[in-house]
């Protein structure tokens, strides 16, 4: 150990332990909460984090062609209330609260999304 | 420092290591997201030391730059640059008090510290959003310890073999001269 060493070592122990003490119990929700996409013509038009404590909303998106698509946002949850496309396949898909998720309406290219933040998924990409 | 073409297949030699071994990190899944060995590393270090700070920073900005060649100049090789980047801004800093004050370990730590700092600007910047990108800061930390540890000591273990520590090229005609490095 030379002396040197003891502030290299110390400096990068202490962000380790206090990053640690400051993110991992209190922003362990938060963090962790899960974000979701509203994305139209492939862009992301929207992006909400579900959090069970956020008042419910509602987005109403219109297509080319009169398509119509209500999604609406509730506890934590997020799902398509309504569309008026032929299968209503995204409708059918329920509610999404857990990252992975996808409700699709594909005849108004329209979709949600649920994706993790935080614990990694947006940085796995970037790692490899 | 011996003479210019033992320098050159040296430094040639490192970076082409340091090559093969990136790559091959590269190819592993990451144990942790964003966390990766980073031996590559250790052939700056043996290049610092062996022949100094001016080749540790040629050997490990072309490992960076043919390494973004070989996987695509992405994202990784946005992390890897600016990591790389900032630990040389460690190592032209700290660089001067090894062995004396501070250990090769030490350096490396501290290098392994700056390019997981930088990695995690660059995400943030990238994703434009501290939020994502912070909360990593512990595991980053704690990875560049036990990282940067384990690279400081192959590097030390590196330089203990004859070629690198003494001698020069193999082959040439002084086997019984010892050269300081």
């Amino acid at each position: 150990m030379k002396p040197l060493d003891r502030w290299v070592f110390g400096l990068l122990g202490a962000c380790a332990l206090g990053g640690a003490l400051a993110f991992l119990p209190g922003n362990r929700e938060r963090g962790s909460l899960p974000v979701a996409e509203i994305l139209q013509e492939g862009r992301v038009v929207e992006r909400v984090v579900l959090d069970p404590a956020a008042p419910p909303r509602e987005w109403v998106l219109s297509s080319p062609g009169g398509g119509v698509n209500r999604v609406r946002l509730e506890g934590g949850r997020i799902r398509m209330v309504e569309a008026n496309c032929p299968d209503r396949d995204c409708v059918r898909a329920g509610w999404l609260d857990r990252p992975g998720q996808t409700a699709v309406c594909l005849p108004h290219r329209v979709a949600l999304r649920v994706r993790g933040t935080g614990k990694g998924e947006d940085l796995d990409g970037i790692s490899q | 420092m011996g003479s210019p073409s033992r320098r050159l297949v040296l430094d040639g030699l490192l970076v082409a290591l340091g090559l093969a071994v990136h790559q091959a990190e590269a190819a592993l899944p990451p144990l942790l997201p964003g966390v990766k060995p980073g031996l590559a590393n250790v052939f700056g270090l043996v290049a610092f030391v062996a022949l100094g700070w001016r080749d540790a920073a040629a050997v490990t900005l072309l490992r960076v730059f043919l390494g973004g060649l070989f996987s695509g100049l992405g994202l990784a090789f946005l992390c890897s640059l600016g990591g790389s980047l900032a630990a040389l801004a460690a190592l032209i800093l700290l660089g001067r008090f090894v062995p004396d004050r501070l250990s090769l370990e030490g350096l490396s730590v501290a290098q392994a510290g700056a390019f997981n700092l930088a990695q995690l600007l660059v995400v943030a910047l990238l994703l434009g959003s501290w939020g994502v990108a912070l909360p990593y800061a512990p595991l980053l930390a704690t990875s560049a310890l036990v990282t940067g540890l384990g690279t400081g000591l192959l590097a030390r273990m590196l330089l203990r073999h004859p070629f690198l520590a003494t001698s020069p090229l193999p082959g040439g005609s002084c086997e019984t001269e010892r050269r300081q490095p």
